[in-house]
């Protein structure tokens, strides 16, 4: 037995007997050969057979090759290959890798090493437009699963040899490629060393979406909001890049993450540099309105309703005391009947086959709404309440910062629930300090405004005209000053 | 761990030992007061707003958008308990849009009500405060027209009189009356009075075309003095009165110019009071316009003049009329005691109004047809 085979049965060994790993021995001459093996899943077998075995045994028949009257060795053959991404390497724990990342191994049976060859499949969607992120002015590409298509749609956009692509391997088992992307001229260095670090430092077996990632490195797990901005679209990434941030691709989803954030950050979009700004200005303003209503509105609700009548207007008072005459519960119980429930209708209709979509918005409309008002469980101010603080809550660009407010406004709830006013107030200082304690990256979570940034104001509260928009944000400590 | 638990509980609990849910109260709408002189014991009347009445929606359900509500105490503070005894609902004052005295209560001083208004944190001292000139159980147990609820009714009222005041409303806010007891200047509240002897019981009352028959109307004023009332105003010195006390700047007044009559509406009253040797002299400043012209002439310069100078003399006699009431009642209307001055009655007070003429409206001469033929 030569040392080939010794090496093929150790690498078989190592994969478990798995039934799509192919072994084929093609003999070169006399008792020399080459073992070719490979994963069926997951490499183009027709590469195999057209670009590494054919040429090889065409030459080795016709005598051609320089070694010819020596054993077959690696470096030998890889001269016959002509397939451009191919390395020459030992040990058979580098040849599993190589092959579960989609590549033919080569291994001659009286020479050390191997020649590796990358016929992987790529069977990944085309590229669409991104689904979360949907928008009315501005370029449809969305990321896809594959972090090189991903890379590809950065590298289109930002032509710069500053753009720096970094390499990690994280997961001890599903061994993700994950990639780290700054500017060099503008990224500052500490942020740099930091992804760096918190990237390298990451300890787990397997790494299946960028949550995971962002779990790991973002710097207070307890809260809900988000501290890292992910999206779909490679234009917002290369926005981040310009102004400094630093983004990470991840292999096998098509949401990419950034930092560090703000959050003021959380109410733009990149489409709001793609119109007006004016426009964009006030559907910021609107945005952040949104927020307010969201996490105040039924709050507030409660607590005027329950503790506070003395605040509303009489005719007010009147109209919601008389929709209130037969309702059941107290308020705030009515409220979280009210918005559990539309919970669950918003869960279902998310993870329910799509064909039945539709019936459990009738369902929930009927019920939720006018079943629920007719029958007297709830009121029909309750109704309004509820609709316009989830509408609300759907005009958040990042979606993870709307589940953040949901949370808030439950919070919010409940403590209005139990002592009014008063308790509503506890929690807005209890959010607020939340949220100037969050770092992101070293950076101020609250800034511009906590601590004030009077030049990073003109793309935060309102959106100056891209004229004026001369500084980079102060927040991301960039390199350079001048955009 | 128990104990952090065990006080967050008690935390929460707390909070809700003060909740009460928007159907649990009765909302008090309008409030008024009786105070027998001879006994001392006070009649409340609290009128409940009946919400489900006052909404389109439920045509099935009572008819009657308010209820009054009566009992008799010794003390004031003794009522909010005793409606533990016949409503159903807990009492909600902050609501009350009017509270109406009787007039004896009134003659009785009122001191004691402001009081327990002011003390009180959950009742608002901007409620508007009026007397009764007719029995009020007829007035609070009356329903109106068009305001469904008889508090929301006068407050509309009341609020449409106010548009000519300087502040916007009528200085006649429970806050107001606190502030001006401790002047010597009477101060002048409205008297509600009802047109009819027999209340407006029921909502049949709505089914009735002629609002006159029963409905509320202001009668002129109350003179209160240190929280006691002391006589009454008609509806034209009450004018006057918030006329020279700066307060209203705005008001109609008709003039009889060439035998004919002619009114006009003043606005932009300013008012400048200055205190001399000679005694308080009055500059009077107003700028007129011309709402009604039944001269048969048309409207020249020469007209305008005298329809000005009409005004102004006109203007000039019903103050020193008003002056001489005060004088002759023993009140000092003008508020001449509070500026140090004991002997008040023998200043000498002197008018001197100018007048404006900005418009006339839109046509000069009038339409003689009847009078030519």
């Amino acid at each position: 037995m030569g040392i080939g085979e010794r090496t093929v049965g150790e690498i078989k060994q190592q994969l478990g007997k798995s039934p799509d790993f192919v072994c084929q021995s093609a003999p070169l001459r006399d008792d020399d050969r080459v073992h070719c093996i490979y994963l069926a899943s997951i490499v183009i077998c027709e590469q195999i057979d057209e670009l590494i075995l054919k040429p090889i045994l065409e030459a080795y028949a016709a005598g051609r090759n320089e070694g010819f009257s020596k054993p077959a060795a690696p470096e030998a053959l890889s001269s016959l290959v002509p397939i451009a991404n191919k390395t020459i390497a030992a040990g058979t724990a580098a040849a599993v890798k190589k092959l579960l990342d989609g590549q033919c191994v080569l291994v001659a049976e009286h020479a050390p090493g191997f020649l590796s060859c990358d016929v992987a499949k790529g069977d990944y969607r085309s590229i669409t437009e991104p689904k979360t992120e949907s928008s009315i002015r501005g370029p449809r590409e969305g990321f896809v699963e594959d972090i090189e298509v991903n890379m590809a749609l950065i590298r289109k956009r930002l032509k710069s040899p500053n753009l720096i692509f970094e390499s990690f391997v994280i997961g001890s088992e599903t061994a993700t490629n994950v990639c780290m992307a700054y500017m060099g001229n503008i990224a500052n260095e500490g942020i740099v060393n930091e992804f760096r670090k918190r990237l390298d430092a990451i300890q787990t077996d397997s790494v299946l979406e960028s949550a995971y990632i962002e779990e790991w490195i973002q710097d207070k797990t307890l809260s809900p909001f988000p501290q890292l901005i992910s999206t779909e679209r490679p234009d917002g990434i290369v926005a981040k890049l310009l102004e400094g941030h630093v983004a990470v691709l991840i292999d096998g989803t098509p949401m990419a993450l950034a930092g560090p954030i703000t959050f003021f950050q959380l109410f733009s979009s990149p489409e709001d540099y793609y119109q007006r700004a004016d426009i964009a200005t006030l559907l910021r303003w609107l945005r952040m309105f949104a927020f307010v209503l969201s996490i105040f509105v039924p709050s507030l609700y409660i607590a005027i309703v329950s503790y506070h009548q003395e605040l509303l207007p009489t005719p007010l008072l009147i109209s919601i005391a008389a929709q209130r005459e037969e309702v059941p519960f107290p308020a705030v119980v009515e409220a979280l009947i009210m918005f559990i429930t539309f919970e669950i209708l918003r869960e279902a209709g998310l993870r329910m086959p799509r064909i039945a979509g539709q019936a459990i918005s009738v369902v929930g409309a009927l019920v939720v709404g006018q079943a629920a008002v007719e029958a007297g469980f709830v009121s029909a101010s309750m109704v309004i309440v509820v609709s316009l603080t989830a509408i609300s809550n759907y005009i958040s660009p990042t979606y993870s910062f709307g589940i953040a407010q949901r949370i808030v406004q439950f919070v919010f709830m409940l403590m209005a629930g139990v002592m009014g006013l008063f308790g509503l107030m506890c929690g807005v200082f209890m959010l607020f300090i939340h949220l100037v304690s969050i770092r992101s990256f070293g950076a101020h979570y609250m800034a511009p405004l906590a601590p004030l940034m009077l030049s990073d104001l003109k793309d935060t509260l309102v959106r100056v005209p891209r004229k004026l928009m001369t500084r980079l944000p102060q927040e991301t400590k960039a390199k350079k000053n001048a955009r | 761990m128990k104990i952090i638990g065990i006080l967050i509980c008690l935390l929460l609990c707390s909070g809700c030992w003060d909740m009460k849910e928007i159907n649990q109260l009765a909302i008090v709408n309008l409030g008024a007061a009786d105070k027998d002189p001879e006994t001392g014991r006070i009649t409340a009347y609290y009128q409940v707003i009946n919400p489900s009445a006052l909404t389109n929606k439920q045509s099935g359900a009572a008819k009657a958008a308010v209820y009054t509500f009566k009992f008799e105490d010794f003390s004031l503070g003794r009522f909010t308990r005793q409606t533990t005894t016949i409503m159903p609902r807990s009492l909600f004052m902050p609501h009350m849009q009017a509270l109406i005295l009787s007039e004896r209560y009134a003659k009785q001083g009122i001191t004691d009500m402001i009081n327990f208004v002011e003390l009180s944190p959950d009742r608002r001292t901007n409620v508007i405060f009026l007397i009764a000139g007719s029995p009020i159980e007829t007035i609070i147990n009356s329903f109106s027209p068009l305001e469904r609820m008889p508090g929301r009714y006068i407050r509309s009222l009341i609020n449409l009189s106010g548009q000519g005041f300087e502040t916007g409303y009528e200085p006649i806010r429970i806050k107001d009356l606190a502030k001006g007891m401790y002047r010597k200047k009477p101060m002048v509240i409205p008297i509600v009075s009802y047109t009819s002897s027999e209340p407006a019981k029921d909502t049949n009352r709505l089914e009735d075309i002629d609002i006159r028959k029963k409905t509320f109307l202001f009668v002129g004023g109350a003179v209160f003095r240190h929280g006691r009332m002391v006589g009454r105003l008609n509806f034209d010195e009450k004018q006057r009165y918030f006329l020279l006390n700066k307060n209203l700047t705005n008001y109609i007044e008709t003039l009889t110019v060439n035998g004919d009559y002619v009114d006009v509406e003043a606005s932009h009253i300013r008012v400048r009071r200055k205190f001399n040797a000679s005694g308080l002299t009055y500059r009077i400043r107003a700028t007129l316009r011309i709402v009604n012209n039944q001269q048969t002439t048309p409207v020249t310069r020469g007209n305008i003049r005298d329809i000005e100078d009409k005004f102004n003399r006109q203007f000039e006699a019903e103050s020193q009329a008003f002056v001489r009431m005060a004088a002759n009642k023993d009140w000092d209307l003008l508020g001449i005691q509070d500026r140090g001055i004991r002997d008040w009655k023998h200043v000498k007070v002197t008018f001197k109004v100018e007048s404006d003429m900005s418009a006339i409206g839109n046509t000069t001469g009038p339409h003689t047809f009847e009078r030519g033929n």
